[in-house]
């Protein structure tokens, strides 16, 4: 049988670290039933025995204020694991006490696990270990889990508590008379066991308790009990709790000499400074993105040369007909259209990672709060945007480092009007063509257009969907820790790992389809007259035509008659779905050129003779705004599920149109 | 004559002859009028022989600038405005002196007679009521370095308990790590460090620890 262990304790107490030291790679992420919170479990095996790890997200308590501390609740309610591991931070040991204090109550066998107490030494601190275990009245293991120190403890008391159960041997004391009316309440509920019912007793008295009901005499006491102490019993209750996590720590906690220097606040003093933070905070997004980037860049290009050497190899094997395209067009390209953002993901993860557990994030957060609030959205909202500029697919990926949902789904809604590198051969082709003279303000125009529609756009859907955001920034700073490198690494793999698994399936058929849509019906160039012979070039433009896409873009083209857009443009657009860069190259296809690119001089005479200047800068803006690339839209099912997403791809088209007509509107009124 | 008839230099000018009186036996002396108020000689000069025009300065050797009786009232009048304004700057908004002083000498120019009394009766009723029962101050009015205790926080129980949570409660010593405008507040409390919107600052009261 498997038994169940969950691991609770405050944010940024090193819990995902000794989560990673007992699972090592085998975990999964899926979110909470109902709601977008990440939930990560596990598994590993010790001396015979197989074990199912959970790690709940970190909270500082269960009262069910936000809704990771709902989720605690819930879990520990409908499904107490078989062991609960409390994981603490000793450097700060008196405020993580007061969350060992609720779960002590759930009354479930835990263990304490005192994690960095390499750093509580440093600064001073001496903590009785064994006095800590007795007042607390479960067993206590010394951990530092960067270094997976106490790991083999942890393992034997776990071992040791599983062959004998036994639950916490501390009552935790509320003042006599509360001790009464805990007691007849314990008793007129008739439940088995003597902590299961003071549980279920303090429940109630909570507030959380809406099931079980008590007897008029009981209520009539507890009035009285409030009246007495001018305080509502709920209050009594956390009181006694504070005091006894106080009691606990002035026994156990000793300063040895005088605190060391306080170096995390020293640096604070510059990295959170109102304009020095901000220069710094610059500095490290620039690396970032570089890292990701110009890094991922070549890397990426090793890919597509391998996806193609593949499919050279694969169309050199199989004879020519529908399978070889099915294969080497749909499939092999599909594939590579997937693992092209491999690169990008992996490397976003390794900085966000190392950035999350230097503690830089938060300072990060506190620093941008101010600027983003006004724009509508939140401090860590400027990973997400920065990143979109150069890919919007991991940009997506990166909304899961924020704290609510209303600050992920915003954010992601707004980050593809950051104008990718995708869409760049786009601008190149058309600003060269048409804007010869103003190349770099035509360019810099469309990015801020970008921007602004963003900005706008973030207040309208956060004012819409979720009303006035009023919830003040209420965030801890954690002490600067050198990263835990084996973290580090374990969540860049389990990001791409998800990656691959959910969108990578939905990009590969998405391609197939659209190859699928794009080669069929196959024209038939072999009833034509030997005189009649058509270039390659030519057969293609045919092909493309007539096939479903092509019907299709005749089909919508009057929708885009106000744009000016006629069937040829909105053909380049539909397949501009797949990936932003194709409209490129599916123009050169339509306008009888063959496999072309932006630097074409021929594709750009054709355009100039096709459309009008003012046309074409607005077709620049459709590009900018409208529906995102397969790949993004992939990620954003899986990140929000169905509804966003439709939603995502109706109101990016929206705007996109509205935007381009009004740039139009304005071109044709001035130019 | 009355304050309002004199420009704002004539007042600066009124102010530091009164100032340097003060301290130097009942005189002021060219020189050390020019330097207090950064400006050359000759400009000073000028000034002077305006006020001494308008009767509110003498200058009975050419080294000894003194106050007439109606200077005197006016300048008594312009220092009065001065210290009230610092004295709310400094003790009701709790701004640092220093600032509180280049910032009082702008604005008491500004204040018409109207505007200044309602200040003193507000003052007046202030020092009657709430600061002497409580003493204490939002966290939003504290500076940098300050250190306090808990009191009260305000609003509803939800804020207080998700606060208590991060081991802010009633009773816990605070320290303010960063207070700049705009921008959340940073306390310390304990060993932790913790990140406070102004909104939700400004509800939390904390007794000062002198």
């Amino acid at each position: 049988m498997t038994y169940k262990i969950a691991i609770a304790g405050n944010p940024n107490c090193g819990k995902t670290c000794l989560f990673n030291n007992l699972t090592g790679a085998r975990q999964k992420t899926g979110n909470w039933p109902g709601v977008t919170v990440e939930q990560k479990s596990g598994s590993f095996s010790y001396n015979n025995l197989d074990f199912e790890v959970i790690d709940l997200p970190g909270t500082y308590s269960i009262s069910a204020y936000s809704i990771e501390e709902k989720v605690v609740e819930k879990f520990v309610k409908e499904s107490p694991p078989d062991i609960l591991i409390n994981i603490v931070d000793a450097t700060n040991l008196k405020r993580h006490l007061y969350f060992t204090a609720q779960l002590i109550e759930i009354g479930v066998p835990m263990i304490l696990v005192l994690n960095m107490i390499d750093e509580a030494e440093k600064t001073g601190l001496k903590i009785d270990a064994e006095k800590l275990s007795t007042m607390l009245g479960i067993p206590v293991v010394k951990t530092i889990a960067r270094t997976n120190f106490g790991t083999k403890k942890l393992l034997a008391e776990i071992v040791r508590l599983i062959e004998n159960p036994s639950l916490p041997k501390t009552k935790i004391d509320y003042s006599y008379q509360l001790e009464e009316t805990i007691e007849s309440i314990r008793k007129s509920l008739n439940i088995e066991g003597e902590i299961q019912g003071r549980k279920a007793a303090l429940a109630i008295l909570e507030g959380k308790e809406t099931a079980l009901k008590i007897d008029a005499k009981t209520e009539d006491s507890i009035k009285k009990l409030e009246r007495k102490f001018n305080e509502p019993v709920i209050d009594m209750i956390e009181g006694s709790r504070y005091g006894f996590a106080n009691g606990v720590a002035r026994m156990c906690i000793k300063k040895s000499r005088a605190a060391r220097f306080d170096l995390t606040s020293k640096i604070d003093n510059y990295l959170t400074h109102p304009v020095f933070g901000l220069i710094i905070f610059g500095i490290f997004m620039w690396i970032t993105f570089q890292l990701v980037f110009t890094i991922g860049g070549p890397v990426m290009n090793l890919i597509e040369l391998g996806v193609d050497s593949v499919a050279g190899l694969v169309a050199s094997i199989l004879p020519e007909g529908f399978v070889q395209s099915l294969v080497v067009d749909g499939i092999i390209n599909g594939v590579g259209g997937v693992l092209v953002f491999l690169p990008n993901i992996l490397l976003l993860f390794l900085a966000i990672g190392f950035l999350e557990d230097t503690g830089y994030m938060a300072r990060a957060a506190f620093v941008t709060d101010n600027i983003m609030h006004k724009m509508g959205l939140h401090g860590k909202s400027f990973i997400p945007m920065l990143v979109g500029f150069g890919c919007t697919v991991p940009a997506i990926m990166a909304t899961k480092g924020l704290d609510t949902k209303k600050q992920r789904l915003v954010t992601a809604l707004v980050t593809p009007f950051m104008s990718c590198s995708a869409r760049a051969p786009v601008y190149a082709l058309f600003i060269s063509a048409f804007f010869s003279k103003n190349q770099g303000l035509i360019m810099f125009s469309i990015y801020l257009v970008g921007i602004l529609t963003a900005i706008i756009m973030a207040h309208i859907i956060g004012l819409l969907f979720f009303g006035k955001d009023k919830t003040p920034l209420l965030m801890e700073l954690p002490p600067y820790r050198l990263p835990a490198f084996k973290s580090v690494i374990t969540l860049m793999w389990m990001r791409g790992k998800m990656f691959l698994k959910k969108a990578g399936t939905i990009i590969l058929v998405a391609s197939v389809v659209s190859w699928f849509l794009l080669n069929y019906p196959k024209s038939d160039f072999s009833e034509r007259p030997a005189g009649e012979k058509l270039t390659p070039a030519e057969m293609s433009q045919a092909q493309i035509e007539n096939s479903y896409f092509g019907k299709f873009g005749k089909f919508i083209e009057p929708a885009f008659k106000p744009l000016d857009f006629d069937w040829k443009i909105s053909m380049g657009l539909i397949t501009g779905f797949a990936a932003k860069e194709v409209v490129v190259s599916t123009l050169g296809i339509i306008y009888g050129l063959g496999e072309t690119n932006e630097k074409s001089d021929n594709l750009k005479d054709i355009i100039k003779k096709e459309i009008s200047p003012v046309t074409a800068y607005s077709l620049m803006i459709f590009v900018l705004l409208y529906i995102p690339c397969l790949g993004v839209v992939s990620v954003f099912i899986k990140e929000f599920g169905f509804k966003w997403t439709s939603f995502l791809v109706f109101y990016t088209t929206v705007v996109a149109y509205v935007v381009a007509l009004l740039a139009r509107g304005i071109g044709l009124l001035f130019f | 004559m009355k304050l309002e008839d004199l420009t704002d230099t004539q007042q600066n000018y009124l102010e530091t002859v009164y100032f340097l009186s003060e301290k130097y036996h009942g005189f002021a002396q060219l020189v050390d009028i020019a330097k207090k108020l950064n400006v050359k000689s000759p400009s000073a000069i000028e000034v002077i022989g305006r006020l001494k025009d308008m009767g509110l300065l003498e200058q009975p050797r050419r080294d000894k600038i003194i106050l007439t009786e109606m200077g005197l009232e006016l300048a008594k009048q312009l220092a009065d405005k001065h210290n009230t304004i610092l004295d709310f700057f400094v003790n009701v908004l709790r701004v640092p002196r220093a600032l509180a002083e280049e910032d009082a000498c702008k604005v008491e120019h500004a204040l018409g007679h109207l505007t200044f009394s309602r200040l003193c009766d507000f003052l007046e009723h202030l020092d009657s009521e709430s600061i002497e029962k409580d003493n204490t101050v939002p966290l939003t009015m504290m500076n940098r370095g300050e250190k306090g205790q808990l009191k009260r926080i305000i609003g509803g129980k939800g804020k207080a308990n998700r606060l208590a949570a991060m081991g802010i409660h009633e009773g816990e010593f605070i320290e303010i790590l960063q207070n700049k405008r705009g921008a959340p507040i940073m306390i310390k409390s304990g060993e932790s460090r913790i990140a406070i919107g102004r909104g939700l600052a400004t509800q939390i009261h904390v007794l000062l620890k002198e």
